[in-house]
């Protein structure tokens, strides 16, 4: 269901969480919780299938892989992705779950370290990486970023009740939610880009195999363990910081990754090396997200608050004392998201045939199929006409701007990052007294030091070249 | 199919910063309405949306001046494809009137209709016109049960 959900376009891990969340009322406190971990694992891990074949992110931390994966798609080796994306997500996700089981008290204390000053220089690295990371004009990429900022202003101030940028219109005053943003900026504005277009624009092998699936010894041997391994810390470490999440895990690693890489010229081209940072680190950010949700109550994203809301519905309160009280249940939590993790692999292969077959049915009737889904989809994550409007404004909005060669996953990493970037921002600066508190803490310093650095060797060193290349 | 060849695009820098300029504008009037930027010596809630107008006017008025002084290689050719814009165009006004309907005349009717329009006007040109209003009315009706049987069925949710 998990995989499901996250495969589907408009439809999130979020969103089945959310939905099967009245169902856990009637649930024991065990299936409840496995259930929970599958999806959770499984909806990160979807996304990539839909990012793979038909450029749509299932899910936002899939927008990385889509990057690499589409173009390895077109090239005709959309299988051959998939298996890198799964193999990558399994072994991400177990180490993630295997760090959360022996390593999360020492990390935990890490992450205690990070006040407002560093959770702000360490959003700020995100979104320079994301913006310079991404294909084009760095400038046009700056640009993405600070509108998908602007659009999360809209709404509710963080600090004080004060509502910005309603134009008026009641409904906006709660701000543009999320579904309506991911199915308006992938979904919507694909279905307005395929119109364009009388045929798929990508090839697909016509026959396949499950063998095609699975890399072949020398591309795993040239990759290399190390790069598995360093994403899914990067990943897990990022969960671990509230407001991190499986989108800033997958940015973070597929960052270092070119960063590190031998010829990051051909990040972007559709090479593996990208799919695995970004599949080891978002899986692997599972373990991670829990960390902070069991330890101090804090959940970290919108996933883990709903997770916060099951826990409460089976009469666990998050915080210090859960795993002190129900180290069974936590243990058994904890072993299912082991589990998940190690099953989305031999799941993956048995299955995506399908999935990969998906570009040689009628494309009347996919994407009368993604539209309604992401449309309806949207409606009833609040029973809202208004949100479906939302959606689609962000579609044409972005289908405009990628037109015009302007990448669309910084706006919404700037969409989901903007709350947290001006919560930590502001109260670092009351906090602080000035500007000056970014600069005192040593963690802050250095992120911001990184922030230039990446600026610098990926931005500026490096200068996109192919500025006519939009795709995000 | 696709089709490649060379075209004259005009530079946009030009045009793209005016836009961006002319929204942030928006953006930095609307954001003077609200609350000073500072109270008691805290950022108050126009502190931060001000920062980022301020951002996206210098990045505007680097466009804009990109755009001015690459004027003289504007009429450069570049490779694009030859884009039907028209079924975009007939794509959003169709999804806004779904919108519209959707909660007027209910989920069957407004999405059959809608999911038929759609499969329709990806599929015009392929084959015979008949043909192509048989196929997407089926399309319309199969998307519209798939949907309803995952939401209203599998999951439970009431839809309108």
């Amino acid at each position: 269901m998990g995989i499901f959900f996250g495969s589907v376009p408009g439809l999130t891990a979020t969103l089945a969480i959310a939905l099967l969340l009245p169902f856990t009322f009637t649930m024991k406190t065990i299936p409840a919780l496995v259930t929970i971990m599958g999806i959770y694992a499984g909806g990160i891990f979807g996304g990539c299938l839909t990012a793979i074949t038909i450029n749509i992110p299932g899910a936002p931390a899939s927008t990385m892989t889509m990057i690499e994966g589409y173009e390895m798609m077109k090239k005709g080796k959309g299988a051959s992705a998939i298996g890198h994306a799964a193999i990558a997500s399994g072994i991400g996700g177990m180490i993630g779950a295997l760090i959360l089981m022996f390593v999360a008290p020492q990390m935990m204390k890490v992450a205690l370290a990070f006040k407002s000053p560093e959770r702000f220089s360490l959003i700020v690295v995100a979104l320079i990486m994301v913006a310079t990371v991404t294909r084009g004009s760095l400038l046009k990429g700056i640009i993405s970023t600070l509108i998908g900022l602007a659009i999360a202003t809209i709404g509710l101030d963080p600090l004080i009740p004060t509502p910005r940028f309603h134009f008026g219109i009641p409904y906006l005053m709660r701000g543009v939610g999320l579904l309506p943003a991911v199915t308006g900026l992938f979904a919507i504005s694909e279905l307005l880009r395929q119109m364009e277009f009388k045929q798929w624009d990508i090839k697909l092998a016509q026959k396949i195999k499950i063998s095609d699936f699975i890399p072949s010894w020398s591309e795993i041997k040239k990759i290399g363990p190390f790069l598995y391994l360093k994403s899914a810390v990067i990943g897990n470490f990022v969960g671990i910081l509230p407001g991190g999440g499986a989108s800033m895990a997958a940015f973070m690693a597929y960052g270092e990754a070119k960063r590190s890489s031998r010829y990051p010229e051909k990040f972007g081209t559709g090479i593996p090396e990208g799919i695995i940072a970004a599949e080891s680190a978002n899986n692997a950010m599972c373990g991670g997200a829990l960390v902070p949700l069991l330890s101090l109550g804090i959940p970290g994203d919108a996933v883990t608050a709903i997770i916060f809301g099951v826990l409460l519905i089976q009469g666990m309160i998050p915080g210090p004392q859960l795993i002190v009280e129900h180290s069974g249940l936590i243990g058994t939590m904890f072993a299912a998201l082991f589990t998940a993790q190690m099953l989305i692999p031999l799941v993956t292969f048995l299955l995506t045939p399908v999935y990969l077959r998906i570009t040689n049915l009628n494309r009347g009737l996919i994407f009368s199929f993604i539209a309604v889904i992401a449309l309806v989809g949207t409606y009833v994550a609040e029973f809202s006409a208004f949100q479906m409007g939302l959606a689609v404004v962000m579609g044409v909005l972005a289908y405009f701007m990628q037109r015009a060669g302007y990448p669309i996953v910084p706006v919404l990493m700037g969409f989901i990052l903007g709350p947290y970037l001006e919560l930590f921002f502001r109260r670092s600066l009351t906090l602080g007294k000035g500007v000056a508190i970014f600069f005192t803490s040593p963690i802050s310093a250095v992120l911001l030091l990184l922030a230039g650095l990446f600026l610098y060797i990926l931005g500026v060193k490096r200068p996109h070249l192919e500025e006519n290349n939009s795709k995000s | 199919m696709n089709t490649e060849k060379r075209v004259i695009k005009p530079n946009s820098n030009l045009i793209e910063g005016l836009l961006i300029f002319i929204g942030t504008t928006v953006y930095f009037l609307k954001a003077l309405e609200l609350q000073q930027p500072f109270q008691d010596g805290q950022p108050g809630p126009a502190f931060y949306p001000l920062c980022l107008a301020a951002a996206l006017y210098i990045c505007s008025i680097v466009l804009i001046i990109k755009g001015m002084c690459l004027k003289e290689i504007k009429n450069e050719t570049v490779k694009t494809r030859n884009f039907p814009f028209k079924k975009t165009l007939i794509a959003i006004i169709l999804t806004s009137i779904y919108l519209w309907v959707f909660l007027r005349i209910g989920f069957w009717i407004s999405t059959i209709l809608y999911g038929t329009m759609i499969a329709f006007v990806m599929e015009y040109g392929k084959r015979k016109i008949y043909m192509t209003i048989i196929l997407s009315a089926l399309i319309g009706i199969i998307v519209s049960g798939a949907v309803y049987v995952l939401f209203g069925t599998m999951l439970g949710v009431k839809l309108p």
